[in-house]
């Protein structure tokens, strides 16, 4: 989908152009490089918005140009090559569970963490499940490698359900209103945004109701809202809400 | 030698996964053992293929008596100290006392891994249980055998993920290497495995992270399945490359002795298992001089060796160090 040329040059001329010279205004603390319909990207922003830092996005178009994530620049930035990267307290960080564990450990209120461990660890459990079990393998870099675009949804698919079926079960003995009990987690930021990329593959979600459910509730608060891919700085008109 | 450092000695190596407990190991060992074991809960069962239950005596924390009552003593060396075998299933050929013995908590209630020799998730777990000095348990899972045992209705019970590692512990099974080593560090805290300066954890995780999510799963024999067999080793390949390119130039600025600086950490502890699986793969590490160096420092450590795939209960016999 394109994205319109004055978001992307202009947010492009900020951080690559060495020449172009914009207006000169002081650069926030924290820059999330993202983009709007990165599942990973999300996550952040949902930390982001849920701990109330205040931060400036810039967007990285995943397809356009062959995909700036392959930039010299942002590969400067991030090796990896990926978004979401965050630029905060004079480093930039890739991966984002590192980034949310450590906006955790840095900027405590609103935990997204449980105090004790053994919810702790079921809260990096589920995360880990998702974040390392299910996205990586439903990745755009991925798809692209299974040839057909009908192969690509097949196999889309199977990667969600195989998480999503274990998910499922593992949500019966740790939810509670939420992914863990009855506060928002790390999970909790997790789940949402695969759903979203479970229902662009067309994912039947019937033998999902936990999941489902708590996706619904989480859908509702406001920093689930906020970071939504539909109202971002890069989000291509035609699907702005 | 104790009655059953003779059996090992004359039966370990000959004896693969899954098979009978050599006569020489004698009733009487079993019913002694019988009676010491804790029977309050039932065995797993897994009717699909055998499990076995083995005990992993780690050099770094050998200690005790063994059944004749004689001090148990510290592994001289890294192939000494095998396992004790339990059938958890009931099935196989072993000696009648054994049956329905129940397995899924040593008498002294340890901790227990669920994991295949081959692993590289099971082996980072490995490697901090090593670190930490936490005396468990394996039960071996085949992940080949059988078409793979993690696929046992028993075993997804306990792990829906159907994967392992998973950890049974304090009362609760953990699935996710990352997730059971974090819960690790914040419940047996010595050795440090993550340093205590927010900016250099954050590398550490990010550095783990890019290889239990941006590298190993894209490679794991699951995906390497359905991608069909003439083209897996290029897949493989891909996946392990795209990644270590990335780490070699992350470590120019965060490595020092080992991945973060000079301690040892979670990263050290994914960085291991990703390039025995790069060796297998048979990708070219001439690229990665950083990797490679970090690699043999840590290589060298005791943890890194007591728990490596070759020294495991289920590592066939030949392919045992």
């Amino acid at each position: 989908m394109p994205v319109p040329e004055e978001c992307v040059q202009g947010e492009m001329t900020q951080v690559f152009s060495k020449g172009t010279k914009k207006k000169e205004k002081k650069m926030p603390k924290r820059i999330p490089y993202s983009y709007f319909r990165s599942s990973c990207s999300w996550r952040v922003r949902i930390t982001l918005a849920l701990k109330s830092i205040d931060y400036e996005t810039v967007p990285v178009n995943l397809i356009k140009a062959g995909g700036q994530q392959f930039s010299k620049e942002f590969q400067a930035l991030n090796p990896m090559e990926q978004v979401p990267a965050l630029k905060t307290d004079g480093t930039t960080i890739g991966q984002s569970l590192a980034i949310i564990k450590y906006l955790e450990e840095t900027r405590p209120t609103l935990q997204l963490l449980p105090q004790d461990p053994k919810k702790r660890v079921l809260v990096r459990m589920i995360s880990d499940l998702i974040a390392g079990g299910i996205q990586p393998l439903q990745n755009l870099s991925i798809l692209k490698q299974v040839v057909g675009q009908e192969n690509q949804l097949a196999w889309a698919q199977k990667a969600i359900n195989s998480g999503f079926s274990a998910l499922e079960q593992i949500l019966q003995s740790t939810a509670g209103k939420y992914c863990v009990g009855d506060e928002v987690s790390m999970a909790d930021l997790c789940l949402v945004p695969q759903m979203a990329n479970a229902e662009r593959y067309k994912v039947d979600f019937t033998p999902y109701p936990t999941i489902s459910r708590i996706n619904k509730v989480l859908l509702v608060l406001e920093a689930f809202q906020v970071s939504h891919p539909c109202g971002q700085p890069d989000t291509p008109t035609e699907l702005r809400a | 030698m104790t009655d059953r450092r003779a059996m090992r000695a004359g039966q370990g190596r000959k004896r693969a996964l899954g098979t009978a407990i050599p006569s020489s190991a004698g009733p009487g060992a079993w019913r002694a053992r019988r009676d010491r074991e804790d029977h309050s809960r039932p065995a797993p069962r897994f009717p699909q293929t055998e499990a076995w239950v083995l005990k992993c005596r780690c050099p770094t924390w050998a200690s005790g008596v063994d059944e004749s009552g004689s001090p148990r003593a510290r592994f001289p060396g890294l192939n000494e100290g095998s396992p004790e075998v339990r059938d958890a299933s009931g099935e196989g050929d072993i000696p009648q006392e054994a049956k329905g013995h129940h397995s899924t908590m040593s008498e002294s209630g340890k901790p227990i891994l669920y994991s295949y020799f081959r692993s590289s998730c099971s082996w980072r777990v490995r490697i901090a249980l090593a670190l930490k000095s936490i005396d468990y348990e394996t039960v071996p899972i085949n992940l080949i055998k059988d078409g793979g045992q993690q696929f046992s209705k028993e075993f997804q019970a306990l792990n829906p993920m159907k994967q392992v590692p998973a950890l049974k512990i304090d009362g609760i099974t953990i699935g996710q290497s990352l997730a059971i080593i974090e819960y690790l560090e914040e419940t047996r805290p010595t050795p440090r495995l993550l340093p205590q300066d927010p900016k250099k954890r954050v590398l550490v995780r990010m550095i783990s992270d890019l290889i239990a999510g941006g590298i190993q799963p894209l490679q794991n024999l699951s995906i390497l399945k359905q991608v069909g067999q003439e083209n897996q080793l290029a897949w493989a390949q891909k996946a392990i490359n795209s990644g270590f390119s990335a780490l070699e130039q992350i470590l120019q600025s965060t490595a020092g002795k080992y991945c973060v600086g000079d301690e040892v950490s979670m990263a050290d502890l994914c960085l291991v298992p990703q390039v025995a699986n790069a060796e297998r793969y048979k990708v070219d590490l001439t690229p990665y001089p950083t990797i490679s160096r970090i690699n043999k420092a840590l290589l060298a450590l005791e943890a890194f060796q007591v728990s490596h795939p070759c020294r495991q209960p289920d590592t066939p016999p030949e392919l045992r160090a």
